[in-house]
């Protein structure tokens, strides 16, 4: 089957309905034991920090959350855009179930950060350029999300989330830009997480951490899907079909 | 006459017939500058620094205020419907739709600004810098806020989730902008902030009228 085929497949609800659910058992196992070995790597076997000691280690939750946070929301636009241009319906079921994910790991890397910068920095919170463009990030999530769920008509509710999603993704950019180069008005950096470059011994676990955190999101986006699918297509007959026994 | 710009003047007369559009945002404007300095320190140093935000996040929350309304009397009595299945540009009807905004709810609070730069001690030396860069942002923050605007069309009670939708994205600008005024506050060469700030102004005019159309469709599309 080739990649157009499969790609056109997809634009069948049904069938990606069917597909979905073996994939998402796979990303499900595969996540948990990556997660698990990355925790223990990260945990137990990579060294204690010499300037941060144990503290760092907050950094494997962290990192991948932040850079999912950023990662879903560059789902959701390319989804956005695919649904926009194409009409595709599975395009906008996985940007309405992507929404809360990426709002769910921008407030976790949020909170992390926060804590992991009370010890370190002294301070819970600065205005930091990667600070508040996560923050702002978290409100375009929001809005995502709010609008999304604003209309009567969910196909309303689609598209206008998905026009926002996209002005968003130019914005996003432009925002961290113009954080930075306002901080960079104020003061020097005076923060960086790790200034040097990462030790292999404590690098494999975050790699792996992250790597993980993917197969997490995809077995979680899969699983939103699948009853965002069943919600939209509540009135055809493979949607009955499925939901009764 | 240009139909374009007999368009604009239509919209330009429709507005003033109703002045209380004119006026609230100028009044507000107004009204929350002069609250600072009595809930401040009103004792210059303090506020002169503080004046480029204030007047900043002023004008943002006064533009913000008019959005809500925007649209919504053309949709209610028909008027967007007949715009959108037209055969002319509906980008374009947007375009000037929103140039008349700008003048009627922001050009008075340029208007008054040097008002607000003696209230609140702002040195007079940064005021063209400040009208300048007022100018590039508030015209960019009315396209950002009717894009809001027409996001949430159809809804009742849309004002909170404009708010939602408008100032995040609106972040930039605000950094721009208050940057350029403090700059020049200093004596400092505020050219970078008011060139970034002219390039958010040109990218918004070029992009978002087509992004509003698109969010007025959508309202019209079954």
């Amino acid at each position: 089957m080739t990649v157009k085929t499969f790609f056109h497949r997809l634009g069948s609800p049904p069938y990606f309905y069917r597909i979905s659910k073996p994939w998402g058992r796979a990303f499900a196992w595969i996540s948990l034991i990556l997660i698990l070995v990355g925790l223990y790597g990260g945990l137990w076997l990579a060294p204690p920090d010499y300037q941060q000691g144990n503290g760092f280690r907050i950094m494997y939750v962290h990192v991948p959350s932040a850079w999912m946070s950023l990662f879903v929301f560059m789902v959701i636009a390319v989804c956005s855009f695919i649904a926009l241009v194409w009409r595709m319906r599975l395009s906008y079921a996985v940007a309405a179930a992507s929404a809360p994910l990426g709002a769910a790991f921008t407030a976790v890397a949020l909170v992390t950060g926060s804590l992991w910068g009370k010890p370190m920095w002294g301070t819970y919170w600065v205005w930091d350029a990667r600070l508040t463009s996560e923050l702002i990030l978290f409100f375009l999530y929001l809005g995502v999300i709010t609008l999304n769920r604003s209309f009567e008509d969910q196909k309303t509710g689609d598209k206008a989330a998905a026009i926002l999603a996209l002005v968003g993704a130019i914005d996003v950019p432009i925002v961290h830009y113009s954080v930075d180069w306002w901080q960079t008005l104020h003061q020097g950096s005076s923060f960086k997480g790790l200034t040097s470059e990462i030790a292999p011994s404590m690098l494999w676990p975050l790699l792996v951490m992250m790597t993980g955190f993917m197969f997490y999101y995809g077995w979680l986006v899969l699983w939103r899907t699948r009853s965002e699918l069943l919600l939209r297509e509540s009135d055809r007959d493979w949607a009955q079909q499925e939901i009764r026994p | 006459m240009n139909p374009w710009l007999f368009f604009f003047r239509t919209e330009l007369g429709i507005s003033w017939r109703e002045r209380r559009r004119v006026m609230l945002p100028l009044v507000f404007f107004s009204i929350v500058a002069f609250l600072f300095p009595l809930t401040l320190n009103p004792k210059g140093h303090l506020l002169a620094r503080m004046a480029p935000g204030i007047i900043w996040v002023d004008a943002m929350l006064a533009v913000f205020l008019g959005l809500e309304s925007l649209f919504r009397h053309d949709h209610e009595e028909g008027i967007l419907e007949q715009w959108v299945i037209s055969p002319t540009s509906l980008e374009l009807r947007v375009l000037f739709k929103v140039a008349s905004f700008w003048t009627v709810t922001s050009l008075p609070l340029l208007l008054v600004s040097p008002l607000l730069v003696l209230w609140l001690s702002f040195p007079l030396r940064g005021l063209g810098i400040l009208m300048v860069g007022l100018f590039l942002g508030t015209v960019t923050l009315c396209f950002l806020g009717a894009l809001g605007a027409a996001l949430t069309l159809t809804l009742r009670q849309s004002s909170m989730l404009i708010a939602i939708l408008f100032l995040p994205i609106a972040t930039p600008i605000l950094i721009f902008g208050a940057h350029s005024a403090v700059l020049a506050a200093r004596q400092l060469d505020p050219r970078p902030a008011l060139y970034l700030l002219a390039t958010l102004f040109f990218l918004t005019v070029g992009i978002v009228p087509k992004a509003i159309s698109a969010a007025l469709r959508i309202s019209y599309e079954t």
